[in-house]
């Protein structure tokens, strides 16, 4: 039996574990598909991962620097077909000659931008492949500093159909794939709510909040919500 | 004589980074889509161009693709059905950018999108992999903790805010009517909720990283909304969006998405005191953003990171950009929200955007 909690209290929501229970990568790539090329990277990265180690120590972290007339003054417009051409920048902006457009930036310093360095025509390791390819190299900064998909997936719960009414003390919970499909929302349990059984003693509630199939409520279909596959077959 | 093969993975390692030396910083990504929404009835286009890292791009944890409808684009919507026009929405954005880079690299070296004379709305965010990365880092650390990364972090954040706010003042087309920032919400919320490797010079003792990390990032969020206010720009509170609830969660007689708002005029320790101390109890993670006391939605991708969104996605990534047009999703907002306003993280930070549409263009 749900009780509502004393709201002044802080809800341990706010404290709460949010461990997913699904296994499902979402990345959905065979892991011998890209095998050549990832080994490729994987080479490229780790030895370049140590020339970044390398130019790093020795740069000295030009972004504490705050914005100078010289570092404003290597911007190169990326040209926009619409835009007035003759336009110069105001405030501390010092642009250089004039570069045609859509040749700008590649080749002049180093690019930060993965497609500078990737062959268009050979198959491309996946995002989860290149973040860690980045990270075991040593490196935790652009992309390599975000987790790779499939690292908090969808949960798995039972189902709770919008047409089902919702018993006191419990939550309606609606998520998406990384591709944008709706899932059929789940059951999980309101962090406003504590839960007792007959006797008045607690009921200890899983830490992720969503209702195992023993703990349900009665009046639930009882069916457990299908993942949609990926519809890119990438990106998880 | 000595005769070293190249098969030795030092010799074999120098030989790849000389030759490929530039990709020693390859880490970040160029995600530039454009999607104008196709109006029936009107030729007239206005255009809404949008300057950020992976959250504007729209990334889905695809390097090819982006989602269509990222928050800037989803302000154009609005737009469209306020305005009764053709909206262009530009996205000029690089997925895992720290604001220096999208400030130099986006803002001002492809300042030309926010020159054309059809622009009437411009919109950034950045500071987000500042933050990541600061938070990589300490993750990393073992010892005594060292707070400098992330008080780096803030300090780069404030910097370069103020930058691009400058140089947009100075740069976008004089008769553009909105410039708006957005501010951070917390990823990971839950998943910080640990045990630091390192220990507390003062106390001996490990620290909990979500304890430690939430000052880090209200500092960055009231300095991007306090600058938005000196400087002519409204502030979007992605933050009071995604983690506080939209109901009144702990009786406090306001609604908890109200409540964590920055305050216009407030000093930086009262948003920062109200934000980890007062209104803590109500912060969530976005992953289950509650909508009403019995309804959640997952604002947060599977990577614990970056927003949800509704619909397909455009091509945006390794193999370039791209642009298209079609119609309105929805062609009027009742009450100035639309029926999936508060369903995804895109659609509720471009709503949250949306709130400071001008009534006419």
């Amino acid at each position: 039996m749900p009780a509502h909690r004393d709201p002044t209290t802080p809800s341990p929501s706010a404290d709460g574990g949010g461990v997913r229970v699904s296994t499902h990568s979402g990345e959905g790539r065979g892991a011998w598909r890209h095998a050549l090329p990832w080994l490729a990277v994987a080479a490229i990265a780790v030895c370049a991962g140590l020339g970044y180690l390398l130019m790093s120590s020795t740069q000295g972290g030009s972004d504490t620097a705050a914005p100078s007339v010289a570092q404003v003054a290597a911007d190169v417009d990326d040209g926009d077909p619409d835009a007035p051409g003759a336009m110069a920048p105001a405030a501390s902006a010092k642009p250089r000659a004039a570069v045609p457009a859509g040749t700008a930036h590649r080749g002049e310093g180093l690019s930060l931008d993965l497609a500078d360095y990737i062959d268009p025509s050979k198959p491309v390791p996946s995002t989860a492949e290149i973040i860690r390819t980045l990270n075991e190299a040593g490196i935790h900064s652009g992309i390599g500093a975000f987790n790779p998909p499939g690292t908090s997936p969808p949960m798995v719960g039972l189902a709770v159909p919008e047409d089902v009414p919702l018993p006191e003390g419990y939550v309606r919970h609606y998520q998406t794939t990384d591709d944008g499909q709706d899932i059929e929302p789940i059951l999980m349990f309101s962090p406003d709510y504590e839960f007792f059984d007959a006797a008045g003693r607690p009921i200890p509630i899983p830490e992720n909040r969503v209702v195992p199939p023993d703990m349900a409520p009665p009046g639930l279909p009882g069916r457990r919500v299908d993942i949609p596959p990926s519809r890119e077959g990438g990106g998880g | 004589m000595t005769i070293r093969s190249l098969k030795s993975p030092r010799v074999l390692c120098a030989a790849i980074a000389l030759l490929l030396a530039p990709a020693a910083m390859a880490n970040t990504l160029n995600q530039n889509v454009s999607w104008t929404i196709d109006r029936s009835g009107t030729s007239t286009k206005y255009r809404v161009v949008a300057y950020g890292d992976s959250i504007y791009a729209g990334y889905n944890g695809s390097v090819f693709n982006a989602a269509q409808w990222a928050a800037p684009t989803v302000q154009g919507e609005y737009l469209s059905a306020t305005w009764a026009a053709d909206i262009e929405t530009v996205r000029r954005a690089k997925s895992g950018a720290v604001a220096s880079d999208v400030y130099q690299n986006k803002i001002v070296a492809e300042r030309s999108y926010m020159q054309a004379s059809n622009t009437r709305v411009v919109t950034f965010e950045m500071c987000g992999n500042d933050g990541l990365q600061a938070r990589s880092a300490f993750k990393d650390q073992t010892g005594t903790c060292n707070y400098s990364g992330l008080n780096a972090a803030v300090n780069n954040c404030k910097t370069y805010v103020a930058a691009s706010m400058d140089y947009i003042n100075a740069n976008a087309y004089p008769g553009v009517k909105l410039k708006i920032i957005s501010n951070l919400y917390y990823p990971g919320y839950n998943a910080d909720n640990v045990s630091s490797n390192c220990t507390d010079a003062a106390t001996g003792q490990r620290v909990n990283m979500r304890t430690t990390f939430l000052p880090y990032i209200a500092r960055m969020n009231y300095w991007m909304c306090e600058y938005a206010r000196q400087k002519g720009f409204k502030c979007a509170d992605s933050f009071a969006q995604y983690m506080g609830a939209d109901y009144d969660s702990n009786g406090d007689g306001q609604i908890d998405s109200d409540a964590l708002r920055y305050v216009a005029g407030e000093s930086e320790a009262a948003y920062v005191n109200r934000i980890t101390v007062t209104l803590r109890p109500t912060l969530r993670d976005a992953n289950t953003h509650f909508v009403s006391s019995s309804s959640s939605f997952d604002y947060i991708q599977s990577d614990d990171t970056h927003p949800t969104y509704s619909g397909g996605t455009r091509s945006g990534g390794l193999f370039g950009g791209s642009s298209g047009s079609g119609a309105p999703r929805y062609t009027s907002f009742a009450g100035g929200y639309s029926p999936i306003w508060n369903r995804y993280g895109h659609e509720r930070m471009g709503w949250a955007l949306s709130v400071y549409n001008p009534a006419s263009p």
